[in-house]
């Protein structure tokens, strides 16, 4: 039976794999098109991974995991928006990034996982603790969705670089 | 697929063994067995210490493993592997005193293979056998009782030292 559910929300179950396997799979993840350099930045960066394009864009990656199993959800890659609570906080740290910033919401245990632009993302109340993040369908992390986020963030570099 | 490097290669078949090895099983367990940490060259043979993991995620013991991949193409209905060991490589691992596999990884269909690396050979290896998929939990959870029974029969075996913070 489809899962025809519309929106779901989703937090960190607190499954001690969770972490550690989210962050692989979000590596595998890239690591699927080979053009692309990968790197661990240091700790204090706070983001998980810094990625360059061949062209010689760059953006940070930052995992976030969950268990759909302990969140009891099936079918989680036909749900068509999954929603995720960040910190404001965290948000208003992207949008200070002179580069871009991605986050990736992966599932540890059926490998899914979508991605979301947070450099650009409209921070709705900025006196507020957390926000409510929504990561469409559409965004699904496969390998032809990381070439149309590769494609579509060197386009959108393109065209700041004719301003 | 485009055009991978013998590097490239390597890599990926690395990351999607880790996957499968720490994919959760169904089941009694409901959680993930395994976490494979790279040696990143650091040590000869070996590409992965491999934990086994309690439910708290602590370790139970241990593996080593080395990780080939290939991207030949090779029909499914094939029952081996087409991946290569030279013979010097897989009798050092051989010689190990763990627990030690070889696991074949198809870049292709994204599938990864085990075999234990137990008798010593007299020829390199050439392929390895389809039998054991590691994405059929009934294979990892035959491994992980396979290994734990190693190291409980370890620990029971008292290890007295010298080497004491009096």
């Amino acid at each position: 039976m489809p899962n025809n559910q519309q929106s779901q929300g989703i937090k960190n179950g607190g499954a001690s794999y969770v972490g550690w396997r989210g962050e692989l799979l979000a590596e595998l993840a890239l690591a699927r098109l080979p053009e692309l350099s990968v790197h661990k930045p240091n700790e204090d960066c706070g983001y998980d991974f810094l990625v360059a394009t061949p062209s010689g864009v760059c953006f940070f990656v930052l995992v976030k995991a969950f268990s759909s199993k302990r969140l009891s959800l099936r079918r989680i890659e036909e749900i068509e928006e999954l929603r995720w609570t960040l910190e404001t906080q965290q948000i208003l740290r992207a949008h200070e990034s002179q580069t871009p910033v991605f986050i990736f919401l992966i599932d540890a245990d059926t490998d899914h996982g979508r991605y979301l632009r947070l450099d650009t993302l409209q921070v709705r109340k900025e006196s507020s603790d957390r926000q409510t993040i929504r990561f469409p369908r559409e965004n699904t992390i496969d390998k032809k969705g990381i070439e149309r986020l590769v494609a579509g963030l060197e386009r959108s570099e393109k065209a700041l670089s004719h301003h | 697929m485009a055009k991978l490097s013998k590097d490239q290669i390597g890599d990926l078949g690395e990351l999607l063994a880790a996957a499968d090895l720490s994919r959760p099983v169904a089941g009694r367990f409901g959680r993930p067995l395994f976490r494979a940490t790279s040696l990143g060259g650091k040590y000869p043979t070996v590409d992965f210490l491999v934990d086994l993991l309690a439910d708290d995620d602590s370790t139970v013991g241990f593996f080593l493993a080395q990780v080939k991949a290939t991207n030949l193409v090779a029909a499914p209905s094939r029952k081996r592997l087409p991946v290569t060991m030279p013979k010097g490589k897989l009798n050092e691992l051989a010689r190990l005193p763990v627990p030690a596999y070889l696991i074949g990884v198809d870049i292709r269909s994204e599938t990864s293979y085990l075999v234990a690396v137990q008798r010593m050979r007299r020829e390199p290896v050439s392929s390895i056998t389809k039998a054991y998929n590691m994405a059929v939990d009934s294979v990892k959870i035959g491994l992980y009782e396979e290994v734990l029974s190693f190291w409980n029969a370890v620990k029971n075996v008292s290890f007295p030292t010298r080497f004491t913070d009096a």
